[in-house]
């Protein structure tokens, strides 16, 4: 299974931090050298943009 | 900032300082999510809860969040955690906030150093990159050269224009 495949199932298709189940897409958590289940998360564009400081 | 400042004159002062808070009610989903057993997202919200520290609910989270050595060196390797609830924002001449790929034109006729470059007054600059670690600073591309244009001499364009 691809690693996009093994979060989503994992979440249930739910941001990891608040739930929502807008517009999601896999964060891989800096630093780390390969990302794997573990170093990734699934987040909706509200929580990354503001992890990311972007908004 | 000083407590006494009423909201909208803090919604000035950051501005003014180029700066936007963090939604704090946004983030109080992070009492529930702290707990999640994958430590991607243990990491996340250990950060999250060290930008809001000042905010004694996330205080209290984070007295209780526990993480292995590892994954608070993991957490920790950012220097992220240092920072506090506000994010730096590339903002033009007018104060509009300014993103990645946007357009925008100079509102000044740049003398760009070692070069014969024709930076006037009115050149359209598309597909600006912003500088990360400098809010007064992006990057865009006159006749072909990528060059480095300071955001108080530039206004973004409408996108419908």
């Amino acid at each position: 299974m691809k690693l996009e495949d093994v979060i989503r199932s994992r979440s249930g298709n739910y941001c990891e931090l608040c739930k929502s189940q807008q517009d999601l897409s896999v964060y891989e958590v800096p630093p780390q050298d390969q990302s794997n289940a573990e170093n990734s998360a699934l987040l909706c564009s509200n929580c990354l943009a503001q992890v990311e400081k972007k908004s | 900032m000083p407590k006494t400042v009423p909201c909208f004159a803090a919604t000035v002062w950051h501005r003014l300082k180029k700066k936007a808070e963090l939604d704090q009610q946004h983030w109080h989903c992070l009492t529930e999510s702290m707990w999640s057993e994958v430590p991607a997202v243990q990491v996340l919200a250990w950060r999250m809860l060290n930008r809001l520290r000042n905010e004694s609910w996330a205080a209290d989270n984070l007295d209780m969040l526990y993480l292995t050595d590892e994954t608070l060196a993991w957490a920790k390797a950012t220097g992220d955690h240092e920072n506090d609830g506000s994010v730096d924002l590339h903002r033009d001449c007018n104060g509009a906030i300014l993103q990645n790929g946007d357009t925008v034109v100079l509102t000044k006729s740049l003398d760009v150093k070692g070069s014969t470059l024709n930076a006037r007054l009115g050149t359209v600059v598309k597909n600006i990159r912003l500088v990360a670690d400098n809010t007064e600073q992006i990057e865009g591309k006159i006749e072909g050269q990528t060059i480095v244009i300071l955001t108080k001499y530039l206004r973004k364009q409408n996108e419908k224009q």
